[in-house]
């Protein structure tokens, strides 16, 4: 059963990386299609953005472009929006968006699209899925962008409201505007709740999945759809925030899956990209396309090589075997387009969790099975390489060559 | 005549600078302690100009009460109370930010270290093409 299953994964690797160059902006562009069309549909007021063709275009160029550029669309096109309706309202989001991005939005410039993403998936009950896929993928700090989705999310339905006011230019009526917006921000339970909850959530998983004990990613991602199911229920019966209770369990059930297929895909997609990369020596050019493995048995048959001449303790010989692990004599060389197949730098990372593996196999024969180690002991394992463990690799690499700490300095 | 190991480790540069290197490199160019306090003052501003913007909302927020109680509002008070409340977010943000700018930088550091032992092996390799140091000798 499991062979069928990595044999299909091997398939999907293999194809992946094929279209990979199509697959990606492909799916920015729908994404992007839902984020403006969602915007649309809530905030249609300025008739000149709704049209089919402004929102391919700013589709199309977030497609391509980082993920920064989609946000500024998004926050740029709701804008657009209120100050076609209520000048006031627009000044006011606008002031709130500065401070957000000041704020929340700015540290973490990786994960700036969680503010786009979920206000929109929010829309269909999805967004529980945001936290648990930024525990298991990243660190605490993604709480903040996290935070920031949420307040925005809150703060559309908030604005949408006021742009419908009629207000005239005075004093008064401005300030009543602006009290009500932020009236309806604070005392908004079910925002403050869901922030407290989706943190939780965060640090959790995180915390959890750093574990290293059998199982812990799953457990994590468990723990997580726990804590977010818990978390809402209390809010619900302390604040009385309305959650309707059913949808929230399948949902937060349905999003814990998702962010476990999601993390497993970024985990292959990581490893299985494609490189390009031009460069020159004296004698010639080279235009290396770098293909990263993914035929797993492979590097397991190379584990034990790698084992023995460690344990040996000849140090040189070390560092040359090393390199030895990445040799495949049968690569086709033509004059000048190296086709080459190497591991990722990515997949490199991984290589302390191999070590602790090869010294187990080595203690334990029996479990060289090549075909099964394979989910946990490997580069696609359900753990990410804590920094301990790449601690422990450096430090293992600074024995090596003791003239290491002189150069870094340098 | 093409030489397996050394566009192996060629490559392995190639995409480290194409890819985390160029971050790397940025970061490479301060002292740590340099960059942990530039970022620190970057969020510093950050935070200074959200609060100020925060600071004027509120003031919007409460400015009926503001102008019906202009005469009895201790400002020494309250004034002490928005300087107090943002010494304390500034200064939480700002260690926050030094811790996780400077745990980056730690990070960046060893990825370039990694980036310098190829270099280094690849430099021995021309040493050894160039007849300069014989192939079995040690570096």
């Amino acid at each position: 059963m499991i062979t069928i299953l990595l044999e299909i994964r091997e398939i999907i690797l293999k194809t992946y990386q094929k279209v990979r160059f199509i697959v990606n902006p492909a799916v920015k562009f729908l994404f992007s299609i839902m984020v403006f069309s969602a915007i649309n549909t809530d905030l249609g007021f300025n008739p000149k953005f709704t049209g089919v063709p402004i929102v391919l275009a700013m589709a199309a160029v977030s497609a391509v472009t980082p993920s920064q550029v989609l946000v500024l669309f998004a926050a740029g096109l709701t804008l657009l929006h209120i100050y076609a309706v209520n000048l006031f309202v627009a000044i006011l989001l606008l002031l709130i968006y500065v401070v957000l991005y000041a704020l929340l939005l700015r540290f973490s410039p990786k994960h700036v699209a969680v503010a786009v993403v979920i206000p929109v998936l929010a829309k269909y009950n999805l967004h529980y899925s945001v936290p648990i896929l930024m525990g298991s993928t990243s660190n605490p700090i993604t709480i903040l962008p996290t935070i920031c989705g949420v307040i925005v999310y809150h703060l559309i339905d908030v604005v949408k409201v006021a742009a419908g006011r009629e207000v005239e230019l005075n004093l008064e009526d401005v300030v009543g505007l602006y009290t009500d917006v932020f009236d309806q921000l604070m005392d908004n339970y079910k925002m403050i709740m869901m922030i407290v909850v989706f943190a939780l959530v965060i640090t959790v998983v995180w915390f959890i999945r750093r574990f290293s004990f059998d199982y812990s990613f799953q457990i994590s991602l468990g723990a997580g759809v726990l804590v977010n199911i818990l978390g809402f229920l209390i809010a619900d019966l302390k604040y009385d925030v309305t959650v309707s209770v059913g949808t929230l369990i399948i949902m937060s059930l349905l999003s814990g899956i998702i962010a476990m297929f999601c993390d497993y895909m970024k985990r292959i997609l990581d490893y299985t990209a494609v490189e390009r990369v031009q460069f020159e020596d004296d004698d010639y050019y080279y235009y290396v396309k770098a293909v990263p493995k993914v035929n797993i048995s492979l590097r397991e048959m190379d584990v034990k090589h790698f084992n023995r001449s460690a344990i040996d303790g000849d140090e040189y010989e070390y560092e040359e075997e090393t390199e030895d692990e990445d040799y495949e004599p049968d690569n086709a060389y033509e004059q000048n387009d190296v086709e080459e197949e190497e591991e990722d730098l990515d997949v490199k990372e991984y290589e302390p969790k191999d070590f602790k593996s090869r010294y187990a196999l080595l203690e334990n024969p029996d479990a060289t099975d090549a075909g099964t180690g394979i989910e946990t002991e490997d580069g696609y394992s359900t753990e990410l390489p804590d920094d301990d463990r790449e601690e422990d690799y450096y430090e293992e690499e600074m024995l090596l060559d003791d003239d290491e700490e002189t150069d870094e300095e340098k | 005549m093409l030489n397996e190991r050394k566009i192996r480790l060629m490559t392995q540069l190639a995409i480290y600078e194409k890819k985390e290197g160029k971050e790397d490199f940025k970061l490479a160019r301060y002292y740590k302690g340099d960059y942990t306090r530039f970022q620190a003052w970057k969020t510093g501003v950050a935070v200074t100009v959200a609060y100020l913007l925060l600071v004027a909302v509120a003031v919007i927020y409460k400015l009926e009460y503001l102008i019906e109680n202009a005469f009895n509002i201790d400002y020494e008070a309250l004034g002490k109370k928005i300087l107090g409340l943002y010494i304390i977010v500034l200064a939480t943000y700002v260690i926050i930010a030094m811790v996780c700018y400077s745990l980056k930088y730690a990070a960046s550091r060893k990825k370039l270290a990694r980036y310098f032992r190829m270099l280094r092996k690849l430099n021995h390799i021309y040493l050894v093409e160039d007849g300069i140091v014989q192939e079995d000798e040690d570096k």
